[in-house]
């Protein structure tokens, strides 16, 4: 295939130093988005604890209806079928239904929290970007694909920095989901790994972050809070600072 | 991310016609997006993700930005060509240009041409991202190239230029 002219290359040379942040757009850019995320984090941390609450209270709502039947002498007569305790417990796979757990206190927003917005002014975005994330669909040579699938099924057939980034991810992302289960240990061994693999990999700065949530989470409120000085110092300009610079009070 | 790809999605937002002012908005919104769905990306192109979001966030600009406009009555000049040889060589001109033809490309070649050429995004990362075939990717951006080259003659030749 043709290369581009070299008038066609200086011309896109200029083009690509031409259209640029500029300085102080950047600046500006990058500080309004730390606001936006710093702001949206704790939506998010009380969505998950709320979420954490209705499953357990579901759960406990089970407990006590299978408690009840179980020592309730009229029930004692028959063995229920698996279809009875469909019934009872509200549908097939013998999980509680939402509306077993209704009289039971539900938090006000928890049936809206799978739809909840963290504001008003971001959820129209966030919509357009979870319609497709990929551009694939634009060319109408690929159909319209669910989520993309999980990064260790796809992970081998990339390559590069972006192979590299999706392993980066893994690790973090692992170390994430243990944490928000309350297993501070087994997040620190992930971050561990992504250390000694990726020191100054591409998810460092979120990786430390996440050190410092994971050290408070397991009781090192000190180490904690001396992570957090040390990340504040290191990423001044971070997403994250503002978080760190109020991680683990005492 | 942001420091190594702002740039990228500023130029990808501009040459969806996304005017400069209104462009800092649309990096903003898709690092934010960015920032949500970090965890669905699928390790493949990150430039191809990136473009998409964008694509995706300038869409729902325009949308935003056509109520705004049927509100107010408003309505945004067209870009006049450029006859200025000076002007052709400052920069300004070489953004005009360039976001003019993107312009004129469809959105199978404009994905490609902006990704290859543009960005110097390798052609088989780009075949991946997208979920094309290699031989589809070449053939679309020898086609922009092309097209791209036949611009160029016409903006430096002064009969065609002045018609």
């Amino acid at each position: 295939m043709a290369e581009p002219s070299d008038d066609a290359r200086e011309l896109l040379a200029r083009y690509r130093s031409a259209r640029v942040l500029e300085t102080r757009a950047r600046a500006c850019v990058h500080a309004r988005l730390v606001a936006s995320i710093d702001g949206s984090l704790v939506p998010d941390r009380r969505r998950l604890v709320l979420t954490v609450a209705a499953v357990a209270l579901a759960t406990a709502a089970a407990v006590v209806l299978a408690a009840s039947w179980w020592w309730d002498p009229s029930q004692a007569v028959a063995t229920p079928s698996p279809r009875d305790d469909a019934a009872m417990f509200g549908h097939d796979d013998g999980t509680p239904r939402q509306t077993v757990i209704q009289p039971a206190e539900p938090p006000p927003r928890v049936a809206a929290l799978p739809t909840a917005d963290p504001g008003p002014a971001t959820a129209p975005i966030d919509d357009v970007a979870t319609s497709s994330p990929t551009p694939r669909s634009i060319d109408g040579a690929s159909p319209p694909g669910p989520i993309p699938a999980p990064i260790p099924a796809l992970a081998p057939a990339t390559r590069g920095p972006d192979r590299v980034l999706a392993q980066e991810l893994a690790l973090v992302r692992a170390a994430r989901l243990a944490l928000d289960v309350g297993d501070a240990a087994a997040a620190l061994e992930h971050l561990a790994t992504h250390s000694s693999r990726f020191a100054e990999g591409q998810l460092a700065e979120e990786r430390d972050s996440v050190r410092v949530e994971a050290l408070c989470a397991a009781g090192k409120g000190a180490q904690a809070r001396a992570e957090a000085q040390l990340f504040v110092r290191r990423w001044p300009d971070s997403t994250h600072a503002a978080r760190m610079a109020r991680a683990c009070p005492r | 991310m942001y420091r190594d790809h702002a740039d990228f999605v500023l130029r990808v937002a501009c040459q969806f016609g996304v005017g400069q002012a209104h462009a800092e908005d649309v990096v903003h919104d898709v690092f934010l997006v960015v920032h949500r769905r970090l965890h669905e990306y699928d390790g493949r192109s990150l430039r191809s993700w990136l473009y998409g979001i964008t694509r995706r966030v300038v869409a729902h600009h325009h949308r935003g930005a056509a109520r705004t406009r049927r509100r107010e009555h408003d309505h945004a000049p067209v870009p006049r060509p450029i006859a200025d040889p000076e002007q052709r060589a400052a920069m300004a001109g070489a953004v005009a240009i360039v976001e003019r033809f993107v312009a004129t490309l469809d959105e199978a070649q404009r994905t490609v041409f902006v990704l290859a050429d543009i960005e110097g995004t390798p052609i088989p990362e780009i075949a991946e991202g997208l979920g094309l075939n290699l031989n589809t990717v070449y053939s679309r951006l020898r086609l922009a190239r092309r097209r791209f080259e036949a611009m160029l003659v016409g903006v430096r030749s002064p009969e065609v230029r002045d018609g």
